[in-house]
């Protein structure tokens, strides 16, 4: 069996910042992660095959990334970085499962870095399972990593500032967009944004620069918009949107329709927790914060000893805080390791808690604008699928949610949502979201949707390989 | 009607190209590309039916999330078209 002082899994701006820390201190880091280059999503790289010929067409998150990967290069002898490779199971004994090329192998690690980053919040409305619906960041992914568009005429709806940033890198590469809807009420905040951005200028650059370039395009923002509808005949024809109020709620008679073949949905980002909950981590939820979270030390420590936890998959808070966290994560697992003197760390630590502080303050603003309000959820209708995997409606959930003292299991074990393929990853958040709609108290740990291992797709064969190199 | 797809050309320049055939059909995808995009490109959506309602479903969180892009590759189901690269004359069933 392989062995690691340091093992991380997921291998964005979370993982790297924490194993060229670590690495840099002299611990034999290995990384694991599912793609096939590191980047994670933000620095998602071109995939092998496609030349770059021209950087500048790739935005400033390419630039970034440039100089994060250099950094990367130079302790690489250090890291064993391992692409392709999915983790499936955590064990009580210092032991991770994943699989890779068709085979199953385990590490034993001395301390574990979760970097699992997060995903576009699911929210269900009519016809959001027709082709041609698809998420923000799945976009951008077909633009960053394969470039392609995927529609002539694009329509995106959502909150925050992930959605400027989608419609920038869409009108660089050429889409027509129809609009960009903002659920949320960003007027009244300018002031409240503008403070959070105070010490914050790199954000406020990008921003404006994104506003500018969406500008140019005569693209419309529209605020307190939402969509409640996509119409077509196997693929997107029609979206229907409509004004909504501060709880996010249609507002009824403002119903306009576009012709659009594409839509594009951003409303924030959900953490993938499935690996901190397989390691039986404590957790807590916070909307805000992208529903359930592991509950953390200081230096980013979960509440098992050895395991630490990073980037968007513990809180969904962007890049730099992703970078931030791996870097202090780094630190404590050096320093656990007994590598390194103390006093000088300290203050590197402390100089790095300031920055985080700085960087939540604009995210709390952010959150004021984003954070999932009421009416998101009460766009499904009767026939509006909810759990995709299964085909599971809205009809057949409704009664039971509106029971008093439900739980997400009861749910679960009475439909089978979140039993499908997905492992609830896109179920789960709706549902937890809908119970919070009707008033439930949910729960604090996540033991409604349990997860077990697998919790990643691995092929059977994979599975029943597993015992082989142990 | 179908999506409106289209490779950018901006910023890159392609490798080589070859054909995989999807449901009987061959069609160009070019090294590097997933199995979604070369059907993408070539205005296939359509990826998996789904179980009881039998809808159509396509890429929807393009990074291996939410399994709605399942195909069947070579004879082997659920092989996820967003994250799996196309190979020269390979088989695909949506
Ligand atoms: C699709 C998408 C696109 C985004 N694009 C941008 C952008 O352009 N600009 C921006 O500012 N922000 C973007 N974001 C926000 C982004 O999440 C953060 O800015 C940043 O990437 C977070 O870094 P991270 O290290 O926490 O996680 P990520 O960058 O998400 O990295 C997590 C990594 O862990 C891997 N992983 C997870 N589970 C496993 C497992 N079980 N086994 C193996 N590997 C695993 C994933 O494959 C991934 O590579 C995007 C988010 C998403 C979901």
């Amino acid at each position: 069996m392989e062995k690691a002082e340091l093992a991380i899994i997921g291998g964005g701006p979370g993982g790297i910042s924490a194993a060229v820390e670590a690495a840099g201190s002299g611990v034999n880091v290995t990384i694991l992660d599912e793609n096939a280059r590191i980047g994670g999503q933000i620095f998602r790289q071109l995939e092998k095959g496609f030349t770059l010929t021209n950087p500048e067409a790739m935005g400033r998150d390419y630039q970034k990334s440039v100089d994060l990967f250099r950094q990367f290069k130079k302790v690489a002898s250090r890291i064993n970085y391992l692409n392709h490779a999915t983790v499936w199971g955590i064990f009580d004994d210092h032991r991770i499962a994943y699989g890779r090329n068709g085979k199953s192998k385990t590490i034993e690690y001395k301390n574990l870095v979760i970097a699992s980053g997060a995903y576009d919040r699911p929210v269900p409305f009519p016809g959001w399972t027709l082709p041609g619906v698809l998420t923000a960041g799945g976009a951008q992914n077909l633009v960053k990593n394969q470039r392609i568009l995927p529609g002539k005429k694009i329509l995106l709806a959502g909150t925050g500032p992930l959605q400027l940033v989608v419609a920038h890198q869409l009108i660089q590469a050429g889409a027509d967009i129809a609009a960009i809807l903002e659920v949320g009420d960003v007027k009244g905040m300018w002031l409240k944004l503008m403070q959070g951005m105070w010490g914050n200028w790199g954000y406020a650059g990008d921003g404006l620069r994104y506003v500018q370039t969406i500008h140019k395009a005569g693209v419309p923002i529209m605020q307190n918009h939402i969509i409640t509808r996509a119409n077509g005949n196997q693929h997107v024809e029609e979206a229907v949107i409509a004004r909504v109020d501060k709880d996010w709620r249609v507002i009824h008679g403002t119903q306009k329709s576009l012709k659009v073949d594409t839509v594009c949905l951003g409303y924030g980002l959900v953490t993938s927790t499935e690996l901190t909950r397989l390691a039986q981590c404590d957790h807590t939820y916070d909307s805000g914060l992208g529903g359930y979270v592991p509950v953390r030390s200081e230096t980013m420590e979960t509440s098992q000893k050895g395991i630490f936890a990073v980037g968007d998959g513990a809180g969904v808070a962007g890049s730099q805080v992703a970078l931030t966290e791996g870097q202090i994560a780094g630190i404590a697992v050096v320093q656990a390791l007994g590598r390194a003197s103390g006093a000088e760390q300290k203050k590197t630590l402390a100089g790095l808690q300031k920055k985080l502080a700085r960087h939540h303050r604009l995210r709390q603003v952010l959150d004021d604008i984003s954070r999932p309000r009421p009416g998101l959820y009460e766009l499904a209708e009767d026939e509006t699928i909810i759990c995709r995997c299964e085909d599971i409606t809205f009809k057949q959930i409704k009664p039971l949610i509106q029971k008093e003292g439900i739980k997400a299991k009861d749910i679960k074990r009475r439909t089978r949502v979140g039993m499908g393929s997905c492992g609830g990853r896109m179920c789960g958040p709706i549902l937890i979201e809908l119970l919070r709609n009707l008033g439930m108290q949910v729960s604090k740990q996540p033991d409604g949707l349990n997860v077990r291992p697998p919790v990643k797709p691995v092929s059977l064969g994979v599975l029943a390989g597993a015992g082989d190199n142990q | 009607m179908a999506g409106n797809a289209h490779r950018i050309e901006k910023g890159v320049s392609r490798g080589n190209h070859f054909e995989i055939i999807v449901d009987g059909r061959r069609i160009t995808a070019y090294e590097g590309e997933t199995i979604g995009t070369a059907m993408m490109a070539a205005g296939l959506y359509i990826l998996r039916t789904s179980t009881e309602k039998k809808e159509p479903r396509g890429i929807f969180c393009g990074i291996g999330v939410c399994q709605e892009c399942r195909v069947t590759v070579n004879g082997i189901p659920n092989i996820q078209a967003c994250k799996t690269l196309a190979t020269p004359e390979c088989c695909v069933e949506s």
